[in-house]
């Protein structure tokens, strides 16, 4: 409304500015051939400097200026328009105060969008984020907390909230932090400072770091947490006391009630645990299935699992940047007993991939199925370093085209676990085109411009960016 | 609310142009002042109303509002403040509403300058202005709205292309609208006299400052690209025959033709229709330009095939306003009288063949451009036309060009004495021979094009100065009486004479650059060095950083001759995150006498750079001419002749007997 | 370029290639001026009005180093640009061939230039001839004078 009564205004003062000349009387200079006669006084002018600098002769000067004095006096002619008189009418008034309103506030009408209001992105922040949070977008969830925590360092929900965010991302790094904040203003509570060392162990990469241990050792004193007696075992286990950890989790599974959220993942360890020390599993798991009893390595693997070992081991060989080959070729290995060999296979793998974190993380996720994770020799947790990125730099052509290989092969796997990535696929069709292999260009690019069929914006990028390596080919 | 009555007051400019178009063309018609005077107000609310619009928009870059759907396409929060101002004319609709500001612009100050224009002729030039304008505002509201609307604001834009986050190109698009906007004005200015029928020297002068101004800024407009292009794209290219960049130089050939002729008109009431019909084409030409840049229709004509309407809209104002300029022209033409009479030999005949040379040169210009465009529509051929054809062709009709600008000034009016005027030139001829004969040895410069070529700029510069001395009263004159006749010239002959010079100087660079560029590409190590000419380039070192929202590698090269060092340069390479995009920034010392330029490219492993360092003789020059140019037409501006307002107030004492 | 692709993975991005590259060039200089000037002659087929030589785009690079193949086999300037017209069509050149498309392009600067010459000398074989006008009377000077010297 105050949008409509402000624009009424201006319209108002705008028309009667426009009809002006028909409210106040005035007069106006109709005449016009003094403009051309000082035209022709400045031509006098230039004649006689001409002379003076002797550009121009006397008689040629003479005959310039009986030109110039022939069209004086044809313009005087016209020096009879003299003044006339403006006129008042307030009807003309009206119609052009009419008129510009109506084609104003008309036209305004059917292109504009009144009831908006000014969104400047400074005031939009929150809110949005807001919106997106509750739809349940987690990134948007931790940008709104990242704010609130800033704006309210000491509230504990938004950090608690922050931290649960994180490490529902998988950022354990961050989460760490932001537990570590919460804990602090928390007062030691059991439950927050157990899911502060989880986290910890998460962004160690499974390990169980000495100050995570404590720090479940010191809730485990003060309550019978699950979590502080599962990663106590899982640290034993990484120590070596295998045989230890295998009790504590057996203890831990009899006395959970079976339908308990940890429990797939407790059986599992338990499981692999009892094949790696080639112990009977039932005695640790009653309840074991037949499928967990074959894991344990209680029934020798198939034939057709050699064959197909045989299978990947050639494959891979050939071309080395097959990271799901890699893992299914470490089951196959554990599931025969071979973990070390298993754990070689991971670790040749986390080498071709050592600039490819996503990959790294699916390989250290697969470890930690096999249980591969509490071996001695069991792969470290590092993401590319600056050493990496350097050493890059000083490799052969060879090493660089595998390095690229391995690359664009975890840019195929990120892409696959999470399409909405414009960059991403934006990259892989430049990379292939820049690798030579137009048909995978193509087949990538045809594949994004489905993905995003109904985002414009983000299709217009795809083809100015993408789409113009296609062309080149 | 800003922002909804930023997209109200566009409505309301158009309003205010819809009366201006009608009212006061009635009323020059039939005599009424009132209705004449409803032209300046209207001019005023015009102005204030696209103004606040724009204000508006430029508010909503500022802070971020992506609720707009034009700010969300094309800005983003992490950009500097001077991009996001910026970023208001970067794109299409933005550039289109700085169109339509500049047009109202000029209305406005010819409605508050142009007191000395009679009110019959005033209210008429404003009443065409409106009338280009309506078909502008129209456009904008209904095909290109700045102002839409998102229902769902995203949480940032999209970014701007960084290649124009530059200080160059920032200010490149005001300043050649400033030039092609500002045409609209001498259209408008012919096609008052066509429906007036008056058409006399005094016409010439109302309407030269305008043209003075728009050809000015057209001018450093296209110099400012030109530069823009030469350190941003990194190699060291400045003109390309590219067709946007010819749609703006079109109605820069033409508007010079349209300066030169309009003299003949103010000084000697000859060249009426001619000068009309190039005011016209002028601005059609930027009609054209605007055409061709905006619809699309140059990357592809399938493209705007696929999507006309903006296109198709600009395709129909385009000619309806220039069909119905030339229809005027036929119909009225005619019953204009030519005045002055003039000999083979005379500076009117000069100014001609120089406006006879400018206009085949725009012909030869507009043919290159549209030939591919035409030849597909028609029989669906695919053909480029590039430099090479542009440069067998124009460049030839502009070298005699340059020689027709030095003889013309040697020329008196009306009828000028031909041995006089042979003598200057055979003087003038010996002289330039010389001195290039000093260079070349002196350089020992051999390419005879090159040579030609440098000929031409000097034998223009000698011409113009020896111009100077004679008016001077040299080599008579006493060298103080001298110095003060020189001052005392007319600010219009000094006009004319740094924009002879400028073009000489600005000439002799881009020959230069030409033949003598010395470059050299290659993979060098930090520490290596590269002989480039008389110049020894080496990489010192490269260190990465962050800018506002970029990543940059930045090198240090030194550039030393014979031992001596000359220079440090900082060639960039940057990564726009948001846009995704990279940009060369090339690192440029200018010496008096060409650039040192270097431009950083990719490493390539074992700690190799692929680098390419130029020598570029003479581009110093382009610019230091370019903005003489540009400049020459600014001191123009100043003549006291045009002095607004000037003869008011005799107006009435010419009504009194003469005493 | 594959350290550049290496760097630019690392980042997920990627910057365009040198247009140029060194690993390209011909060792004889004057052989490269040669590659060079043919290089300019061509067009970027996806690029707007960029030379090949200009180009930062992969196909500018394939055709340069086609070019280049060409040259190695010992073709003349003239037989290169020919093939490389011949396998991507007129398109490819800057400038364009004579032939029935394009007569109209070539001829029109110089169809241009002669008519322009001449409407200039047929304006002014018609305007000499009304070259006379008739004297002012005494009285009517006097008038002009009054008019123009009012200051």
């Amino acid at each position: 409304m105050l949008f409509w009564i402000i624009a009424a205004v201006i319209t108002l003062v705008a028309g009667l500015w426009l009809a002006r000349p028909y409210l106040l009387r005035g007069s106006v200079e109709m005449n016009d051939s003094e403009s051309a006669i000082s035209v022709y006084r400045d031509q006098m002018d230039e004649i006689e400097r001409d002379l003076a600098s002797g550009l121009i002769s006397t008689p040629e000067r003479d005959e310039a200026i009986r030109e110039i004095e022939r069209r004086t006096l044809q313009a005087a002619r016209h020096l009879d328009g003299g003044f006339v008189m403006s006129q008042r009418s307030l009807p003309l008034v009206f119609a052009v105060v009419a008129v510009s309103g109506a084609v104003a506030l008309g036209g305004y009408w059917l292109t504009g969008t009144p009831q908006a209001s000014d969104q400047p992105l400074g005031a939009r922040k929150a809110e949005v984020l807001e919106r997106r949070a509750a739809s349940g977008d987690l990134n948007s969830r931790i940008a709104l907390m990242i704010e609130r925590t800033k704006d309210n360092p000491e509230s504990f929900d938004d950090w608690w909230t922050l931290a649960v965010s994180y490490a529902s991302i998988g950022n354990h790094t961050s989460a760490v932090e932001a537990y570590a904040k919460a804990a602090e203003l928390g007062g030691d509570r059991p439950d927050v400072m157990s899911a502060y060392a989880e986290a910890m162990v998460l962004a160690n990469g499974n390990k169980v770091p000495g100050a995570a241990r404590l720090i479940f050792e010191q809730v485990l004193n003060r309550t019978p947490d699950v979590r502080a007696r599962y990663y106590i075992a899982l640290a034993k286990a990484q120590a070596q006391e295998f045989e230890a950890a295998l009790s504590d989790w057996s203890v831990l599974a009899q006395e959970s009630s079976p339908s308990a959220p940890w429990m797939p993942l407790l059986r599992r360890d338990i499981v692999n645990m009892a094949r790696f020390l080639e112990v009977d599993v039932t005695e640790y798991l009653p309840n074991a299935t037949a499928e967990e009893i074959t894991k344990s390595g209680g029934t020798p693997p198939p034939q057709t699992d050699e064959t197909r070992i045989v299978e990947l081991r050639a494959s891979l060989a050939e071309e080395p940047h097959d990271y799901q080959g890699s893992i299914e070729l470490a089951e196959l290995l554990t599931g025969k007993g071979e973990n070390e060999a298993a754990v070689a296979v991971l670790q040749q793998a986390r080498k071709n991939y050592s600039v490819a974190p996503f990959v790294l993380g699916k390989l250290d996720e697969a470890a930690r199925n096999l249980g591969l994770d509490m071996m001695a020799s069991s792969p470290g947790v590092a993401g590319p370093t600056a050493e990496d990125i350097a050493a890059a730099a000083d490799m052969s052509e060879e090493d660089q085209g595998e390095m690229i290989d391995g690359m664009v092969a975890g840019l195929v796997a990120k892409l696959e676990d999470n399409p909405n990535n414009p960059d991403g696929w934006i990259m892989l069709v430049r990379s292939y085109a820049v690798m030579g292999r137009p048909d995978k260009a193509r087949e990538a690019f045809t594949q994004a411009t489905e993905h995003f069929s109904e985002q414009d914006a983000i299709l217009a990028r795809l083809k100015a960016e993408a789409g113009m390596m296609l062309e080149s080919e | 609310m800003i922002t909804e009555l930023g997209h109200f007051a566009l409505w309301l400019a158009l309003a205010a142009a819809l009366i201006q178009a009608t009212i006061p063309l009635w009323g020059a018609k039939n005599g009424s002042a009132s209705a004449m005077r409803v032209a300046d107000g209207a001019a005023q609310v015009q102005f204030l109303g696209a103004g606040f619009a724009f204000v508006a928009l430029t508010w909503a870059y500022i802070v971020s509002d992506f609720s707009l759907r034009n700010v969300a396409l094309n800005s983003h929060s992490a950009k500097p403040m001077l991009y996001k101002v910026t970023g208001v004319w970067a794109n299409h609709e933005g550039s289109m509403l700085l169109w339509v500001l500049m047009l109202a612009l000029f209305g406005m100050l010819i409605s508050i300058f142009g007191r000395m224009i009679p009110v019959v002729m005033r209210s008429t030039v404003l009443a065409v202005q409106a009338m280009i304008g309506i078909g502008f505002y129209l456009f904008l509201v209904l095909t290109s709205n700045p102002f839409d609307r998102l229902p769902m604001p995203p949480l940032d834009g999209q970014g701007m292309n960084p290649l124009l986050q530059d200080p160059g190109v920032a200010f490149h698009p005001p300043l050649l609208y400033l030039g092609y906007v500002g045409f609209s004005t001498a259209f408008s200015f012919a096609v008052a006299a066509l429906i007036t029928g008056r058409l006399d020297p005094a016409w010439a002068r109302w309407m030269r400052p305008w043209i003075l101004i728009a050809w000015s800024g057209l001018t450093a407009g296209i110099a400012l690209g030109s530069w823009w292009a030469y350190y941003e794209l990194g190699w060291g290219g400045f003109w390309f025959w590219d067709p946007v960049e010819n749609a703006s130089f079109m109605p820069w050939l033409i508007g010079t033709a349209l300066l030169h002729s309009a003299i003949v008109v103010e000084k000697r009431n000859a060249l009426l229709k001619w000068t009309i019909l190039l005011a016209i084409l002028t601005f059609s030409l930027s009609l054209i330009g605007t055409f061709l840049v905006r619809s699309g229709i140059l990357s592809s004509v399938h493209a705007f095939a696929v999507d006309p309407e903006r296109g198709a809209f600009i395709l129909v104002l385009l000619c309806l306003y220039i069909g119905a300029a030339l229809m005027l022209f036929v119909w009225r033409a005619p019953q204009l009288k030519e005045g002055g009479v003039f000999s083979l030999w005379s500076r009117e005949s000069g100014l001609l063949v120089n406006n006879v040379l400018l206009t085949v040169a725009a012909g030869v210009v507009f043919v290159g451009t549209l030939y591919p465009l035409v030849l597909e529509v028609v029989t669906g051929d695919k053909i480029t036309v590039g430099a090479p054809y542009f440069n067998q062709t124009f460049l030839p009709i502009f070298g005699v060009t340059m020689f027709a600008a030095g003889i013309g000034p040697f020329l008196s009016w009306k009828r000028a004495r031909r041995p006089i005027v042979l003598r200057r030139v055979a003087l003038t001829t010996v002289l330039s021979l010389c001195l290039v004969a000093v260079v070349a040895l002196g350089g020992g410069l051999t390419d005879p094009v090159g040579l030609f070529g440098i000929f031409i700029a000097v034998f223009l510069a000698v011409a113009t100065l020896q111009d100077l001395g004679l008016r001077a009263g040299l080599p008579g004159a006493k060298p103080g009486t001298a110095l003060r006749r020189m001052v005392g010239l007319p600010r219009s002959i000094w006009g004319l004479y740094l924009g002879h010079i400028g073009l000489a100087i600005a000439a002799a660079g881009v020959v230069a650059v030409s033949v003598w560029k010395a470059e050299e590409i290659r993979t060098v190590s930090l520490g290596e060095g590269l002989v480039v000419g008389p110049y020894a380039f080496t990489l010192e070192t490269i260190d990465n950083g962050t800018g506002p929202n970029y990543q940059t590698s930045v090198a240090t090269v030194i550039v030393t001759r014979d031992g001596v060092s000359v220079a440090t340069l900082h060639p960039e390479r940057r990564w726009y995150p948001v846009e995704g995009k990279p940009t060369t920034e090339a690192g440029i010392r200018s010496l008096w006498h060409g650039d040192l330029y270097a431009v950083l490219g990719d490493p390539t492993g074992a700690g190799g750079y692929v680098v390419r360092y130029y020598y570029n003789p003479g581009v110093p020059w382009m610019w230091l001419g370019g903005a003489l140019i540009a400049f020459s037409a600014l001191i123009s501006l100043t003549d006291r002749r045009l002095r607004i307002g000037a003869p008011r107030g005799r107006a009435k004492a010419i009504l009194q007997p003469a005493e | 370029m594959k350290h550049s692709l290496i760097v630019a993975l690392f980042l997920l991005l990627c910057g365009p290639l040198f247009a140029l590259e060194a690993s390209e060039m011909f060792e004889d200089p004057a052989k490269e001026a040669r590659a060079r000037e043919i290089g300019r002659q061509l067009r970027c087929l996806v690029c707007q009005n960029e030379s090949i030589f200009d180009s930062n785009a992969q196909l500018a690079r394939d055709l340069r180093i086609l070019v280049r193949d060409r040259m190695e086999e010992g073709e003349s300037d003239t037989e290169v640009i020919a093939y490389i017209a011949d396998r991507y069509g007129d398109y490819v050149l800057l400038k364009p061939r004579l032939n029935a498309t394009t007569y109209a392009l070539w001829l029109a600067p110089l169809g241009m230039l002669l008519f322009g010459a001449g409407a200039l000398f047929a304006y002014h074989r018609r305007r000499t001839v009304l070259a006379v006008s008739e004297p002012l009377s005494d009285a009517e000077r006097a008038a002009a004078r009054r008019l123009l010297e009012k200051e």
